[in-house]
């Protein structure tokens, strides 16, 4: 193990080495970083601009020369100073990579999460309805916008979800009689097509659905719920009971009582405390508060777990605290919705709430909900394009991968011995279809550091994008040879975390054995 | 590959009023070399004032007289004298206090600020002097129609003298700096000390890292302006610190632009000097300059060139102190600056909008989206047939769209020092010949086509720009068209063209080797126009574009006609003559006119406006008709502006852009 990992580290190292040397000499021979600089027609400007760009770019030395200067401000890094040289406006490159780091990190991790949640649920979901009507609308859906390009999708998206949808709100947030019609409709197909069963109970389901949708979309636009969004502790109740049950059919199966009985447990405990908990977000709330609540939710939701007992204490807990999780952002959210109003009325939002550029809303004043809702509003655009054109890698893989186990023999051996549908599927199918996914986020995150730049673009973010984009355009060498050194470091290390993961999750899989 | 080229550059000293368009883009990308010019210049395109011209120069004197009072009682001896008080610029007068002060806009630019000190090197771009604008007092500004206005509420100007030229600056008492210090003299004395290069011992070095100086004993400040480099002798300080004195060593006709407002002198003093307070600041400046103190200069040239850099709010409040209309409030790196008015400030025109937010946001396309989603009022993207489209979908929910024109403009050049189809040379010397050929190409050159394909789409009132020397709009502009001979240039004549070929003798086809910017879409369609013209008439064009056109220009060994653009700063005329004349720093194609060298000493020598325009002319007749070049459109730009919010933007061709009225602009939000 630690054999192969020094293996891979110092294999690593070299590819770096080598790629950057690559790199910076193909860069240094696209452009010239003075160009800007000869457009100058005071001549003595002119001249000491180049004097200066020379210095600081080291462009009286020879390419290959220069790489090694590069080299070793960058071999600071080791003795704890970096030096990732300036740009050509002799900004220090370090101090910006450093804030588009941040961004980057910012905008790509939530688009992950989110696409990594859904399109392996996606995946799986339509992989046990291998062929059915939903698996080819979903596969339609995800193929047309992984083929999509992103700005297209950027600016398409800003037209609809954020100008359209402030008008909207603007014009009352009341929806007339066809889109609530038509959207209960989707509603209604869509469950028709998720449950499985006898045709006659999918359709009654699928009614059933709808119906509720339609009464839903019609109080929404009735009372322009859109407005003032809140769930309030009936709704928020009834979710949390929802969720409970959901989570151990999922993961015991509802059969499993002690299990249902902890995570039930912990849903009242989450009810009980929705009010006392508005007093305490009200009073200085910060991140920090926050993921210290999650703490306590789990560890409390844990420990139900545990004093319903029974030989399985350990599947209790864990259901019990996959609940708490969840009822636990069902209030967060819930707490969200009740600054909307405020938010959106700020006179530096002006009752448009959806941004379609930059991170944040200039002179924005507000306590954490308010800010969060500003940041919220200001990722939901970007994280779903990101989201939309990974989504189909994510699904593809899930279904094939979730197939293929499907169809091996000791998935027919756990079937024929009478274990339940839930246990296959969950535990014997599931587990094992998401190995070959390590390999694709590994690939995937690499890919997102560096493949943002459009979406930034797009959407007016300074991120590793921008810096690799500006300084291409410039010629300028330090920007774009920082973000290639960040970009490659990324991909080399999540490659070798895929390949420890695959050992770990795959037992016929072991490193070092070679 | 340019030291050798850098040295001697660094020999020759011109003016700076036009600066190549960057190659790669056209419009705002500009940006990064849009200002080098403007050390001495786009800090004068700055400051405020309003109804272009609409007050009498008589009664700004007076008003100015009156409010200056006590020890500025000089500028009201000036005022008394209207041609004493044009030193810099036609003196504004009062201007109007708006009705209320009230409201915020919220603005968009495409590149982020990154020096409070716009004069340096590195840290002029337009970037950082639209910012600087909103919160720097300015000596003088241009109003729409491109006349140069003083801000006689803030700084008077008095020509004491023609010769040897002398001009005194006079700073109202009651103007200073947001941390009390006044604003005087001292100010002014940096802004010379700085950019003459009087105090510098060497040239700016800089570490392995690239980090600027730490050399022992070696002065160097990082900015340099044509103009004040002829200011030898240290300027006097009278009037109790409120006046300065610069004496030229010969005659400057750009003198007006020539000394604006920089960083505030103080700062430097508190923060390089370690001196206590404002006053004793200025005072160890001052002491520094006249006595040539190489220990005290180092530190603060060394201060000066890097200490005003930063890209978010510094902690330092000293740092971004504000002497004009807008105080820098916050400042979030890489999204957004927010202004606030300046509550104390009465020594220019006071704007009505309370709060000014400057966001960044570097694509033409999303910031059109913003300025739909509300986010933003008012922005100046980047010229293209979809960022147009959109902005006029917009016009029926209010939006304003400009088309106008920008500050750079295209030409083409002909090498005449390379032994090619233009230089007489190849024609056993025989000039009327060479230039007979030059004629006949210039006849091909399809500059109406060229500007209905390529420009009108972007600037539906785009025609072609007929003169070598004057930004279309300035003053004089028309009455140059009509005269400087471009109207036998109007468009292609291939008859023309041929019957010139013919009576010149020459073989054809005739091959002329083209450079021009690689990368350029735009640079790439205006060759295929001209080639497929040039053709009829005989004429190969040959593509010799390269990535480094800008670098590759001086050795025209490689090419026989260019094709690029210039960007104007300012309406300064002296620096026009280095494109032109025998030997010109910018004249790289060998072009020698004996009666355009004479005209350019006089307009060098020329006092008035009038005398300028009439040497401008006799140079331009000896370009077009001695066939130097064309050149043919000023290139296009957008301004789209949110009514129902923001009323009155308007734009002019020289930087500060849409910004140069922003006392006017009114807001109902």
């Amino acid at each position: 193990m630690l054999t192969f990992l020094a293996r891979r580290l110092i294999a690593s190292f070299f590819i770096i080495l080598g790629a950057t040397f690559i790199a910076y000499i193909l860069m240094s021979y696209a452009g010239d970083p003075l160009n800007a600089a000869y457009n100058i027609q005071d001549p003595t400007q002119r001249a000491q601009a180049i004097a200066n760009l020379t210095r600081v770019l080291h462009l009286d030395v020879p390419p290959v020369a220069r790489y090694f200067i590069w080299l070793k401000g960058i071999g600071g890094c080791f003795v704890g100073h970096c030096d990732f040289g300036q740009n050509v406006q002799l900004q220090s490159v370090g101090s910006n990579l450093g804030s588009a780091l941040g961004n980057t990190l910012k905008l790509v991790t939530a688009a992950t999460v989110v696409a990594i949640v859904i399109g392996v649920t996606v995946g799986v979901i339509t992989a046990l309805r291998q062929y059915s009507g939903l698996d080819y609308t979903v596969s339609f859906l995800t193929f047309l916008f992984f083929s999509l390009p992103v700005f297209w999708v950027g600016i398409l998206l800003k037209e609809v979800i954020a100008i359209k949808y402030n008008d909207f709100l603007q014009g009352g947030a009341h929806y007339n009689w066809a889109i609530i019609i038509v959207v209960s409709l989707i509603i209604g197909f869509l469950a028709y097509s998720l449950v499985g069963g006898a045709p006659r109970r999918k359709l009654l389901i699928g009614a059933a659905a709808a119906v509720v949708a339609f009464a839903l979309n019609w109080y929404m636009s009735a009372t322009a719920w859109l407005l003032d969004p809140r769930l309030g502790i009936v709704v928020v109740g009834i979710l949390a009971l929802c969720i409970a049950y959901g989570m151990t059919a999922l993961m015991a199966g509802t059969a499993n009582r002690k299990a249902l009985y902890s995570a039930l447990t912990t849903a009242v405990l989450g009810i009980v405390l929705y009010q006392p908990l508005q007093y305490f977000f009200y009073n200085g709330m910060n991140f920090l508060k926050l993921l210290g609540l999650l703490v306590v939710a789990v560890i409390a939701a844990v420990v139900i777990g545990y004093l319903f007992g029974g030989d399985d204490r350990g599947l209790s807990a864990r259901t019990a605290a996959f609940t708490a999780v969840l009822v636990g952002l069902v209030i967060f959210v819930d707490r969200l919705m009740r600054a909307w109003q405020t938010y959106s009325n700020d006179p530096a939002i002006g009752g448009r709430p959806l941004a379609t550029t930059n991170p944040s809303t200039p002179n924005l004043d507000g306590d954490f909900w308010i800010q969060t809702l500003d940041t919220v509003t200001h990722l939901i655009l970007p994280t779903l394009t990101l989201m939309l054109i990974s989504l189909a890698g994510y699904s593809r893989y899930s279904r094939a991968s979730m197939l293929e186990v499907l169809n091996q023999d000791y998935i027919r051996t756990a079937r024929s011995k009478g274990l339940t549908e839930r246990t296959v599927i969950v535990r014997h199918a599931f587990r094992n279809a998401l190995i070959p996914l390590a390999t694709v986020l590994a690939l995937d995150v690499g890919a997102l550091i560096g493949g943002a730049v459009l979406t930034e673009t797009v959407f007016g973010w300074k991120a590793m994008g921008s810096l690799f984009q500006d300084g291409l355009t410039n010629y300028d060498p330090n920007p774009v040879m920082a973000f290639f050194l960040i970009t490659a470091l990324v991909a080399v290390v999540f490659n070798i975390l895929a390949d420890l993961a695959y050992a770990a999750l795959d037992p016929r899989i072991r490193v070092g054995s070679a | 590959m340019g030291k050798t080229r850098a040295v001697a550059l660094t020999a020759l000293v011109a003016s700076a009023s036009l600066v190549f368009a960057a190659c790669s883009s056209p419009g705002q990308a500009s940006n990064t070399t849009s200002s080098s010019a403007s050390s001495s210049s786009s800090g004068a395109v700055t400051g405020s004032g309003s109804d272009t011209g609409s007050s009498s120069a008589s009664s700004s004197a007076s008003s100015s007289g009156g409010s200056s009072s006590g020890s500025s009682g000089s500028s009201g001896s000036s005022g008394s004298n209207n041609a004493a008080g044009d030193a810099c610029g036609k003196p504004h007068g009062a201007y109007d206090a708006p009705a209320k002060v009230g409201g915020s806009t919220t603005v968009a630019w495409n590149q982020s600020f990154y020096s409070y000190n716009n004069l340096t090197g590195h840290g002029n771009a337009v970037a950082n002097t639209n910012p600087l604008y909103l919160m720097e007092a300015q000596v003088n500004y241009y109003d729409q129609d491109l006349n140069l206005i003083n801000n006689d509420q803030f700084v008077t100007c008095q020509l004491v003298s023609q010769d040897p030229l002398t001009v005194k600056y006079t700073v109202n008492k009651n103007a200073k700096w947001s941390d009390g210090v006044p604003v005087d003299a001292s100010d002014l004395m940096l802004s010379w000390a700085a950019q003459s290069g009087k105090y510098n011992t060497g040239e700016l070095k800089t570490d392995d890292n690239g980090n600027p100086i730490p050399q022992p004993n070696v002065v160097a400040f990082d900015a340099s302006s044509t103009g004040l480099a002829l200011v030898k002798d240290t300027p006097t300080i009278s009037d109790g610190g409120q006046s300065i004195t610069l004496k030229y060593s010969t005659f400057f006709a750009d003198y007006p632009i020539a000394l604006t407002m920089g960083v505030p002198a103080h700062v430097i003093g508190m923060k390089a000097l370690g001196a206590k307070d404002g006053a004793s600041a200025k005072t160890a400046m001052n002491t520094a300059f006249q006595k040539d103190d190489k220990a005290a200069l180092k530190k603060v040239a060394d201060f000066y060139n890097t200490g005003f850099d930063f890209t978010e709010l510094p902690s330092d409040k000293e740092l971004y102190l504000s002497s004009g209309a807008y105080l820098l409030t916050d400042f979030k790196k890489d999204q957004y600056m927010t202004f606030k008015v300046n509550p104390d400030y009465n020594w220019g025109p006071k704007p009505s909008i309370q709060q000014i937010t400057y966001r960044f946001i570097p694509d033409a396309m999303a910031s059109v989206q913003a300025l739909q989603n509300g986010e933003i009022d008012m922005t100046n993207p980047q010229a293209t047939v979809d960022v147009l489209g959109a902005v006029n979908n917009l016009k029926n929910q209010g939006v304003d769209v400009i088309n106008t024109i920008g500050s750079t403009y295209e030409h083409v050049d002909m090498a005449e020092n390379n032994k090619g189809p233009f230089d007489p040379a190849t024609y056993g010397g025989d000039k009327a010949k060479a230039q007979q050929v030059r004629a006949a190409f210039i006849k091909t050159i399809p500059r109406q086509n060229i500007v209905s394909r390529l420009i009108k789409p972007l600037n539906p009132t785009a025609t072609t720009r007929d003169s070598f020397t004057l930004v279309p709009g300035s003053p004089g502009y028309d009455e140059m068209v009509q005269q400087n001979g471009s109207a036998n240039w109007k468009d292609a004549d291939i008859a023309g063209a041929k019957d010139l070929l013919a009576k010149a003798g020459v073989k054809t086809p005739v091959t002329v080797r083209f450079l021009f910017a690689k990368d350029n879409t735009r640079r790439q369609n205006e060759f295929k126009l001209i080639q497929q013209s040039a053709q009829q008439a005989g004429f190969t064009l040959v593509d010799a574009s390269r990535t480094d056109w800008g670098a590759q220009l001086p050795n025209t060994k490689i090419y026989d006609a260019s094709l690029f653009g210039w960007q104007s700063t300012n309406t300064g005329v002296t620096a026009n003559c280095d494109n032109y004349k025998t030997k010109g720093q910018n004249n790289f194609y060998g072009y020698s006119s004996a009666a355009l060298d004479a005209a350019c000493v006089k307009l060098n020598a020329a006092t008035t406006p009038e005398d300028q325009l009439k040497y401008l002319i006799e140079i331009e007749k000896a370009l077009w008709s001695d066939s130097f070049g064309t050149v043919i459109f000023q290139f296009p730009e957008i301004v789209a502006s949110n009514s129902k919010k923001l009323q009155n933007v308007k734009m002019i061709p020289l930087s500060p852009g849409p910004f140069w009225n922003f006392w006017e602009w009114t807001t109902t939000s």
